[in-house]
């Protein structure tokens, strides 16, 4: 699979990405680095441990990061959970960390499977 | 002319004969071939009577606005004019005829080789007469560069395979600011002269802002161009303002070669070197990594060492990548993960990092931390801040720009807008730090001075002394390590730094009044009469009036500090010293400190009247109250500091 394809296949607009990451080089580098960012495990431990800050602040800081990689769909959910988990209340946000998971999931597959 | 020439064909062709001896070509047009021209045919198809008239061998047709032929045709009048062709110059004449009723065109041509005869007068106003309307249009009337308006419409689009620097006159705000416009006008003259100077008639130079000019040099040899960079720096910097002796000039050049690309291309990447020349000013940068020689000069410098250095702040490493991959071809890149390592950095490199990006929601210490800490050392205001965030609420962003930030970037961010924004921020700072040296330098050299005339002043008296000339460099080390001690012992004498320094420069006058004693008194050997000694004691009171005469500067702090010491260095605590009797804190303190300073100094050194004795036994002599009674908490001073004096 294509990069593009990839994206594409995450319903993700790879155009935008590319218009202000610059290069298809670059995209691929960091989408793959992804794969190895901490930020994902850090929310998941911050929740098991019932750390409302810290998980607030993964999930903030993993929003950062689908954004400036154009992870449209990873983005919505985690900008949702960010919005949830605010006030540092881990209770009640559950449905939304599945979302994040699943998304996460998917993305991560869709990573891998780039040529 | 007149129009209605009308001829018979005969008369015509034998018209045409002449013609061609005289001319080079000459030809008549019927109507068809009239029209055929009209339509853009440009290669005539002749008919077979008219060929013979043919000479004009051009493959393209000029085009119908300004073709002569049709001009004269609709006129029915005579015109002319000059053509290239190649690098062939020709004259041509259309005049409009009938040849037996029908209309025609006759077409003259001649060309203006070299056997084309006009003096060098004439050539010259034939040049200047064609060449002024250019002049007007793309030349800056002030320094008779090309102008913006010249590189908008014929330069910035093209390709060139040139060297192309952008040079970049330092601190001309203040030249202009300072010393007016005028002068700010013939130092960019005197500028531009000397760029013309060093370069070739080839060469292009256009004012490409107000104190900026681009440079391109068609077809340099990179060598060659890098040793022209240095030399226009070079000669610049030796420069003389006419008027203006005192002005010493200088600028930043960033120079690269454009191979054939878009001259825009090469000037955006020569402006980056330029800024970076900035940095120090009076320099040459040039892309490559450069031979030692030119290192050693000191000009031409090294890209590593002056990139500017930015520190990245986001707690994500993969933010901070994809940050330091958009900028680091152009900066050095700093990284920290957390507000507390942001302060740890700035703390260690101060100044030296030229922006920061800031990210707002961190571990440790968050971004606003990072900035209410920035404020407290007002490093906010030398140090930019960008911050990046992707919480763009309307109140993070106003508390943000509250806070001093330069610019805020939202996330998602882009590559392009990332770099212009960084770039400008840095661009506008520079100026504003290379001004804040030079304000400083400036501040400096002025206080130098002042030591150094106060020095030659004190020196003059020494002199006349018979004094070895350390003295007053003695009391002036020791006036101030007493003022240090003491206002770290008691806050009673309230004084400011500034009257710290004021007093310690003032000490070297302290014996300015020995001016006024006669010779044979202040270098006499022996012990002085009685009379002689008043006269010596009189030097307190003439070295006072000496200042009081000054007139002008009496109000000044400087003038305050030295009267009190010349006049009251030898009154003592307890009222007995001279010339007032003043006792206690009567005496300003300025005055007390500099009497320790002097009767310990004039112990451990030789005069004419008394031989040295050692430091252990002055403090001992002092402290006895052997040289009069000094005030206990000055003597407490003397003992603390006596191990630096030593």
């Amino acid at each position: 699979m294509t990069i593009k394809e990839a994206y594409e296949s995450i319903e993700s607009n790879y155009d935008n990405v590319l218009k202000r990451l610059g290069s298809e080089g670059m995209i691929k580098r960091f989408a793959v680095k992804f794969i190895d960012d901490p930020t994902f495990g850090e929310l998941k431990n911050a929740l098991a441990a019932g750390d409302g800050e810290s998980a607030f602040r993964a999930a903030h800081t993993m929003k950062g990061i689908c954004l400036n990689l154009g992870f449209d769909k990873l983005y919505e959910v985690s900008a949702a959970l960010t919005e949830q988990l605010r006030g540092c209340k881990i209770a009640g946000s559950e449905v939304m960390y599945q979302q994040v998971v699943e998304q996460y999931d998917r993305l991560i597959a869709a990573i891998k499977a780039i040529d | 002319m007149d129009a209605g020439i009308k001829e018979t064909k005969e008369q015509a062709l034998k018209e045409m004969e002449l013609f061609k001896t005289v001319f080079d070509g000459a030809r008549l047009l019927d109507m068809h071939a009239l029209q055929l021209i009209g339509k853009g045919l440009g290669s005539y198809s002749l008919t077979e009577s008219e060929q013979k008239f043919d000479f004009w061998e051009k493959e393209h047709p000029c085009n119908n606005d300004s073709c002569i032929v049709l001009q004269a045709l609709r006129d029915k009048d005579v015109h002319t004019k000059l053509e290239f062709i190649g690098s062939q110059l020709y004259e041509v004449t259309a005049r409009y005829m009938e040849v037996e009723g029908e209309p025609y065109v006759l077409e003259l041509v001649k060309r203006m080789d070299d056997n084309y005869m006009i003096d060098e007068n004439q050539r010259e106003k034939l040049l200047r007469h064609f060449g002024g309307y250019h002049e007007q249009l793309y030349k800056d009337a002030l320094t008779g560069a090309y102008n913006r308006r010249y590189f908008e419409e014929k330069i910035r689009k093209s390709t060139v395979s040139a060297g192309v620097a952008m040079i970049d006159l330092d601190d001309f705000k203040l030249y202009n600011d300072s010393f007016g416009h005028d002068t700010g006008d013939v130092v960019l003259i005197t500028f531009v002269n000397i760029i013309k100077n060093c370069t070739r008639k080839t060469d292009m130079l256009i004012r490409y802002g107000g104190d900026e000019f681009l440079l391109i040099m068609p077809g340099i040899k990179e060598e060659n161009f890098k040793n022209k960079l240095l030399q226009i720096l070079e000669e610049v910097h030796r420069a003389d303002v006419p008027g203006h002796g005192g002005l010493r000039l200088s600028a930043s050049i960033g120079g690269v070669l454009s191979n054939g690309s878009v001259i825009e291309d090469a000037i955006g990447r020569a402006d980056k070197l330029m800024y970076q020349a900035k940095n120090r000013k009076n320099m040459v940068v040039t892309e490559d990594n450069l031979v030692a020689n030119d290192i050693k000069k000191g000009m031409l410098c090294d890209r590593e060492k002056i990139r500017q250095l930015i520190l990245i702040v986001d707690d994500s490493e993969l933010n901070r990548t994809l940050l330091s991959e958009m900028l680091k071809d152009d900066f050095r890149i700093l990284e920290a993960s957390n507000g507390r390592e942001c302060l740890d950095a700035l703390e260690q490199y101060g100044m030296g990092i030229s922006l920061v990006l800031l990210d707002i929601n961190m571990p440790v210490m968050d971004g606003f931390e990072v900035l209410v800490q920035m404020n407290r050392n007002h490093w906010i205001e030398d140090i930019p801040v960008v911050m990046i965030s992707s919480d763009d609420t309307e109140s993070n962003i106003k508390r943000a720009y509250d806070m001093g930030v330069s610019d805020y970037i939202r996330r998602p961010f882009d590559a392009q807008v990332v770099f212009r924004r960084v770039f400008n921020t840095i661009k506008l700072y520079a100026k504003q730090r290379r001004l804040i040296t030079l304000v400083t330098d400036q501040i400096d050299e002025k206080e130098k001075n002042n030591q150094i005339m106060i020095r030659i002043l004190s020196q003059i008296v020494e002199f006349r002394n018979g004094e070895s000339g350390l003295h007053v460099e003695h009391i002036n080390i020791l006036t101030g390590l007493l003022l240090e001690r003491l206002v770290q012992k008691t806050d009673h004498y309230d004084l400011t730094w500034s009257d710290q320094y004021m007093i310690t420069l003032a000490s070297a006058l302290h014996d300015i009044g020995k001016i006024g004693i006669d010779d044979k008194i202040l270098n006499k050997p022996g012990r002085l009469t009685k009379e002689e000694f008043e006269i010596m004691k009189s030097h307190t009171l003439i070295g006072a009036s000496i200042l009081e005469n000054l007139g002008l500067y009496q109000e000044e702090p400087l003038i305050k500090t030295a009267y009190q010491i010349c006049r009251w260095h030898h009154e003592r605590y307890d009222g007995k010293g001279y010339p007032d009797g003043l006792r206690g804190d009567e005496i300003p303190i300025s005055a007390q400190v500099v009497s320790v300073a002097d009767v310990y100094d004039a112990l451990v050194n030789e005069r004419v009247y008394k031989k040295a004795i050692t430091h252990e036994k002055a403090i001992e002599m002092i402290l006895n109250g052997e040289c009069g009674v000094f005030n206990p908490i000055l003597l407490e001073c003397l003992v603390d500091i006596k191990d630096k004096i030593y």
